[in-house]
């Protein structure tokens, strides 16, 4: 059907001037998520030009030009919008020739499930792009170090965690809190980005954040963004979509592969950046840091780093939702099903491989009569993924880890403490661990919740998550929360607020509802920074961001969103 | 006692197992392959049914998996348990890799782990808890001293080490297993001197084995030098690692002042004292005219060697000496293997001017037996052992040249105390193992065993990071 894909996008105009019959190609071929020879069966295989140093000047020359006649405003994000809207659509679309390149070659390249890859790139506006402008309007004052503000019109809340400990007491104490806590504006002219892993979507997402800046005013930024080796099809395919819907949208933007320790072209960038933002392991940030503290020194002028390195998420029930009874109006479901679907769709998602995926999931049990155990929701967990899995099979990844796990945990159900709710030949694993857990314990845990290995966490009160085992963990690794809380039609409480507030002290800067775990909003926190952090700096620290207001109702309606999704789910013989 | 106890004690009276004295194992050496592959494949079979209704743990392991005591050939898969999680699930059930300060639970989960019927009332005779692992260790082998108990030990350098019950009959068939493989891919004679830059008194199995191995040809105790003169128990090895200390002012006396401590005296005093007296040993076979079987760690060996080569007068020995290495490296060195294998030839040659040999062996305290390395840097699997490799959905690889992770089915070897049937976290790639022979690709040693080819064992327990998902 194809043969090497473009791992790469560039503007037409670099693409006729830089790109000739003597360019330089390097190819990478992955089968089933693994490095492969071209020759192997099953490689897909991805290419991307090598540019001289000359080569990637005459980029930035282009860009530049392209630049003085791109669209500016507001009115390239609408454009954008609309693109991305058309996009989706010719991306949902089974009998589209791009929509079946996409799957076969992404699901080849990676490993993943065609099926997950058609779930992931159904609704591109699960991002939620029309909310960035409101993103970028909002004003933030410096009352956010102490309390909660509402992200009026977002649905959602806000709060920010400064560095220094000082600052967050002097935050607690402010005599002056209607300040903003957004200092001064530094609209970056040159954004260079770094993508990295196999979860499709990063570079995608390092372009839309690039592109939204324009929402402030002005032309967009010039942007050329590092694509990843290890997943280089989803992005470029994307851009090309929308190159042929408004080719004008992305003519700012170059999509390309480079080492970061190629001094030169690191040089070359580190000269003209504003702003990087780069998605890696914590030794790559450590040493794109190290690059940036000497360039700013060198040039003497700052060049801000957003750094989005390895992360671990997790899961969270309340008491409230085991409570007998419950069920959904509209499909009269009950509530736990629901909720155990949900949960495990924010585990399955790129088999846990991605820092979004949950891993723990914490139940918070009643004594009470009238509500179901954490068995309860295991064992419903069990019945859901089974369900999940005939539908989103699991990617390949060696099935031998997952076995090992299932008879480690299987000779612990001895001691009465653990009790695994799957089979051997189930391709998950549901634990449900009472035993004391100190920190190696819990790390080991969550270092081995991969492809689809869940454990869970009975607790008996939810302040249990962040004042016991959130602070197990280093802050900076602490990504998300997914929830199920609350009432139907009830918006969020005092014990929940005070609970956000303490997940938020010990790191994490995203809470969602189930089902929403694998899926970060644009306009909302990732890694701690905000839209407006693109555009504005401001003291060291981190935003959380709470991303509802009404959890059940919420999560109800990602329930119809993903039942839909997953009974059209395709998946090729 | 309860009921399940007592049908336990009534199914662990009846007959042992059959198969060990049906086959000496030797002849399987002269079995053709596909044969030697029907007889071992049946005994796994008995192998299986004789234990499924003995031991708990395998039991519960195999019966998760959907495994009854009948089985089927397409079942075998499923009767493997992995070598990494066996032996040290004390660790997780007990809740600490200290053993020893929980006594009662330790005999508990050897009982659950063996094919008898342990009295584990005994245990009230002992203390409820020891000073160290050796202690405990040799407390339970007093204990159940009429069952002929002794226990082994991994290297321990990770600072977990995994704990294997042998009794006499199995240890007895340990020994054979390697005094064959020594014999015949060695050349291990009796009128060889040995020297083992080792302790005599470990608990670590590979050790001991070769210390049986030579014992059991004949070797004589004035022919037999440790040249390490103290002792390596279980917790000085783990101290010594660094990785696991005991909670506490224990924990910190070890961090802080055995560790370091340990380390140095080991540095400065140990091994130059040990690589001394090796010489020592070496300079007086020269002049004798002996044969020499030395038995070292690889980086203790290189010390030798740049010790022979600095004092500039190479060591030369009788052809048929030979240096036997293993454990791979456990610790980082500043040296390559091909950097230690040219500077061993420079410094240890024979009578007539050429490089001593220096073989590898490949082996895991959980298994019976012992891959030696040929002429051709082949490790050769004894043909008792139904050996194959599995891909990485833990299925079994049909063919005669197959790479994989490596497992296998002991059930000559294995004795009575549990079945040795394993997986490893050994990727290589297998040459005629029992699930295909192809004699054209025999190894060129002239031996027809099931062979892992050289260079291509290589460890595989690392959790690879392809997204974004963090290992904290």
């Amino acid at each position: 059907m194809v043969d090497v894909l473009d791992g790469f996008w560039l503007p037409q105009k670099a693409r006729q001037i830089l790109l000739t019959e003597k360019t330089k190609y390097t190819t990478c071929s992955f089968c089933s998520g693994k490095a492969c020879l071209s020759s192997d069966p099953g490689a897909i295989s991805a290419r991307w030009p090598i540019f001289t140093i000359e080569q990637w000047s005459q980029l930035f020359t282009i860009l530049e030009e392209n630049r003085l006649q791109a669209p500016v405003g507001e009115a390239l994000w609408n454009r954008l919008n609309i693109g991305l809207q058309l996009a989706a659509r010719r991306l949902s679309n089974p009998t589209e020739e791009i929509y079946q390149i996409a799957l076969k070659t992404i699901s080849g390249y990676t490993g993943y499930s065609a099926a997950m890859i058609h779930c992931a790139i159904q609704d591109i506006s699960f991002f939620a792009p029309d909310q960035i402008k409101t993103a970028f309007s909002m004003d933030i004052s410096r009352q956010v170090k102490k309390n909660w503000l509402i992200m009026d019109p977002l649905a959602g809340y806000l709060r920010f965690y400064p560095q220094k400990r000082w600052s967050r007491l002097a935050g607690m104490l402010s005599t002056q809190p209607d300040r903003l806590l957004h200092r001064s504006v530094h609209i970056p002219q040159v954004l260079i980005g770094y993508g990295a892993g196999n979860v499709p979507g990063t570079t995608l997402i390092l372009t839309l954040l690039s592109l939204a800046i324009s929402v402030v005013g002005g032309s967009p930024p010039i942007t050329v963004i590092k694509n990843s080796r290890s997943e280089p099809i989803f992005s470029p395919l994307v851009l090309k979509i929308l190159e042929k819907i408004d080719p004008q949208i992305l003519s700012t933007m170059a999509v390309l592969v480079w080492d970061y320790e190629d001094q030169e072209i690191q040089k070359l960038l580190l000269d003209r950046t504003d702003l990087m933002i780069a998605v890696g392991s914590d030794a790559t940030i450590n040493q794109l840091n190290q690059q940036i503290v000497r360039a700013s020194k060198q040039q003497q002028r700052q060049i801000r780093f957003h750094a989005h390195g390895h992360k671990v998420s997790f899961s969270a029930l309340g008491k409230e939702v085991l409570a007998l009874g419950q069920v959904e109006p509209k499909s009269k479901q009950s509530m736990l099903d629901i909720v155990a679907l949900l949960a495990g769709l924010d585990s399955v998602f790129w088999d846990q491989q991605g820092c979004l995926s949950s891993r723990v999931h914490f139940v918070e049990e009643s004594t009470r009569p009238g509500y179901l155990s954490a068995l309860d929701y295991a064992k419903k967990l069990s019945e859901q993924l089974s369900r999940i899995s005939s539908r989103i099979p699991r990617g390949e990844l060696p099935l031998k880890d997952l076995h090992d796990r299932f008879d480690r945990y299987k000779q612990l159900e001895l001691g009465g403490k653990v009790i695994v709710t799957s089979t051997y030949n189930d391709e998950f694993l549901i634990v449900i661990d009472r035993r004391p857990w100190d920190v190696e314990i819990f790390r080991n845990i969550v270092n081995i919740c991969l492809g689809r290995t869940i454990f869970i966490r009975p607790i008996k009160d939810l302040m249990e998550l962040p004042n016991v085992y959130l602070g197990m963990l280093p802050e900076n690794n602490l990504q998300s929360l997914s929830m199920a809380v609350g009432w139907l039609g009830q918006t969020v409480n005092k014990r929940f607020m005070d609970f956000a507030a303490a997940c938020g002290s010990r790191g994490v800067t995203a809470i969602r509802t189930v089902g929403r775990g694998a899926f970060p909003q644009l306009a909302y926190s990732w890694d701690g920074y905000l839209p407006l952090d693109l555009v504005c700096s401001r003291e060291k620290g981190y935003f959380t961001t709470i991303e509802f207001q009404k959890p059940i109702d919420e999560i109800y309606t990602t329930y119809h969103f993903w039942l839909e999704q997953i009974s059209g789910a395709h998946i090729f013989d | 006692m309860d009921i399940l106890q007592e049908e336990r004690k009534t199914v662990s009276m009846q007959k042992p197992l059959q198969n060990l004295s049906a086959f000496p194992i030797a002849s399987f050496w002269e079995i053709n392959p596909e044969e030697r592959a029907a007889i071992l494949m049946q005994a796994i079979i008995d192998t299986h049914k004789w234990h499924f209704p003995r031991n708990n743990s395998y039991r519960r392991t195999v019966e998760a998996r959907g495994i009854e005591a009948e089985i089927a050939v397409s079942d075998l898969a499923r009767l493997l348990r992995p070598t990494s999680q066996v032996f040290k699930s004390y660790i997780d059930l007990l809740g600490t890799p200290f053993p020893q300060d929980k006594t009662e639970a330790f005999i508990d989960w050897l009982a659950d782990q063996v094919s008898l019927h342990l009295p584990v009332e005994r245990a009230k005779k002992l203390h409820s808890r020891y000073p160290s692992m050796e202690a405990i260790l040799q407390a339970v082998e007093a204990l159940y001293a009429d069952y002929g108990f002794e226990f082994s030990t991994s290297s321990g350098t990770s600072g977990r080490a995994s704990i294997m019950l042998r009794d006499k009959t199995s240890m007895d068939r340990t020994v054979e297993s390697f005094y064959l493989s020594y014999k015949r891919y060695f050349g291990m004679q009796v009128d060889h001197r040995a020297v083992f830059v080792m302790p005599a008194q470990t608990r670590i199995a590979m050790a001991r084995m070769v210390n049986f191995s030579v014992k059991r040809i004949g070797i004589p105790s004035e022919r037999t030098h440790f040249t390490i003169p103290f002792p390596a128990y279980p917790d000085q090895v783990r101290i010594r690692s660094g990785r696991v200390f005991k909670g506490g002012w224990r924990g910190q006396i070890e961090r802080h002042i055995l560790y370091p401590l340990m380390n140095r005296i080991n540095d400065r005093f140990i091994t130059p004292q040990a690589v001394k007296k090796t010489i020592e040993i070496l300079r007086k076979s020269q002049e004798t005219g002996e044969k020499v079987l030395l038995f070292s760690g690889w980086i203790q060996l290189h010390r030798i060697a740049q010790e022979i080569i600095s004092i500039g007068k190479p060591i030369t020995l009788l052809p048929g000496s030979l240096m036997g290495t293993g454990g791979g490296f456990k610790e980082f060195y500043e040296y390559t293997p091909e950097q230690i294998h040219h500077d061993l030839k420079l410094a240890v040659r024979t009578i007539e001017n050429k490089p001593v040999p220096v073989r590898d062996v490949y082996g895991m305290a959980e298994s019976n037996w012992a891959a030696m390395q040929c002429d051709q840097g082949n490790y050769h699997i004894p043909p008792w052992v139904f050996s194959v490799t599995l891909d990485d959905n833990d299925a079994l690889q049909q063919g005669s040249d197959q790479t994989g992770l490596l497992a296998f089915f002991d059930p000559y070897g294995g004795g009575q105390l549990f079945p040795a049937f394993f997986k490893t976290a050994d990727r290589t790639r297998l040459i005629n193992g029992s699930l295909g022979y192809d004699p054209a690709l025999n190894c060129l040693c002239g031996d027809q065993t099931a062979y892992m080819a050289k260079g291509s064992i290589t460890r595989v327990d690392l959790i690879d990071e392809a997204g974004c998902a963090a290992q904290v």
